[in-house]
């Protein structure tokens, strides 16, 4: 089966990443397919690679990384909602004039259509809420 | 391929910007035709107070300007928190809890908030 994912909480103060993670890593086991992890809502805070987890403390978002590598998984964030919450690719940042871009690779920064292409593309979208 | 996407709101208005992106995410949807309904259960529905107009109400006001005709809201949410169908921005059809079962049942894809 081909399985989307949406993430819409982050890891500080919510289990969705690491929930959604379990079920990605259970339904690859079994055959199925992940065509699309969407972060969405406070999620998008997975990209940001200027967040430092404590020492012993899963680091989830790196966890995310090494399965998208590992399945060829896309991890797409909404742009919309990174931008709101300070994760920028390097094009948005000099776009809106910040400092520096944080987007950790490999997610990749998408728009909302993306998610909808998903929903069409995929047999089930399952969705981890805050 | 259409797809049939129902959106559930289930929490209260004025919680950052979480609101607007789902309804952000479900004008996204419509506008890529896909068969789009909406549900407000429980404290959900207080995003369709009218005089709240800094909140979501407004935006919800417009959906059938994007062919959003298919929206629910749990009747026994009303009561509870004082609200009848009239106090809603938009005519949304009261559904019982089995209705709503059946509504679910009968989609493709479920947003949840």
């Amino acid at each position: 089966m081909n399985i989307s994912i949406a993430v819409h909480g982050d890891a500080a103060n919510s289990e969705s990443p690491a929930l959604a993670l379990r079920f990605a890593r259970a339904a690859v086991a079994k055959g199925h397919r992940i065509h699309r992890v969407f972060f969405y809502h406070a999620g998008v805070a997975l990209a940001n690679a200027s967040i430092v987890q404590p020492q012993g403390e899963d680091d989830v978002a790196a966890q995310w990384a090494a399965f998208a590598d590992e399945h060829h998984v896309e991890l797409a964030v909404c742009i919309a909602a990174a931008l709101r919450r300070g994760v920028l690719s390097q094009e948005d940042a000099e776009r809106y004039d910040r400092a520096a871009s944080n987007l950790k690779p490999p997610f990749r920064i998408v728009g909302l259509g993306q998610w909808v292409d998903a929903a069409v593309e995929s047999d089930r979208v399952v969705t981890f809420t805050t | 391929m259409r797809r049939r996407i129902l959106f559930v709101v289930s929490h209260a208005p004025r919680r950052g910007a979480l609101a607007a992106e789902l309804l952000d995410e479900l004008l996204i949807a419509a506008a890529f035709e896909q068969k789009v309904s909406v549900l407000f259960v429980g404290d959900g529905t207080y995003q369709l107070v009218s005089g709240d107009d800094a909140g979501t109400a407004r935006g919800y006001r417009a959906l059938p300007t994007y062919d959003v005709h298919d929206v629910f809201v749990e009747r026994a949410a009303l009561k509870p928190r004082g609200l009848t169908p009239e106090r809603l921005v938009i005519a949304a059809r009261p559904l019982t809890r089995p209705a709503i079962s059946r509504l679910i049942a009968a989609q493709d894809v479920v947003v949840p908030d």
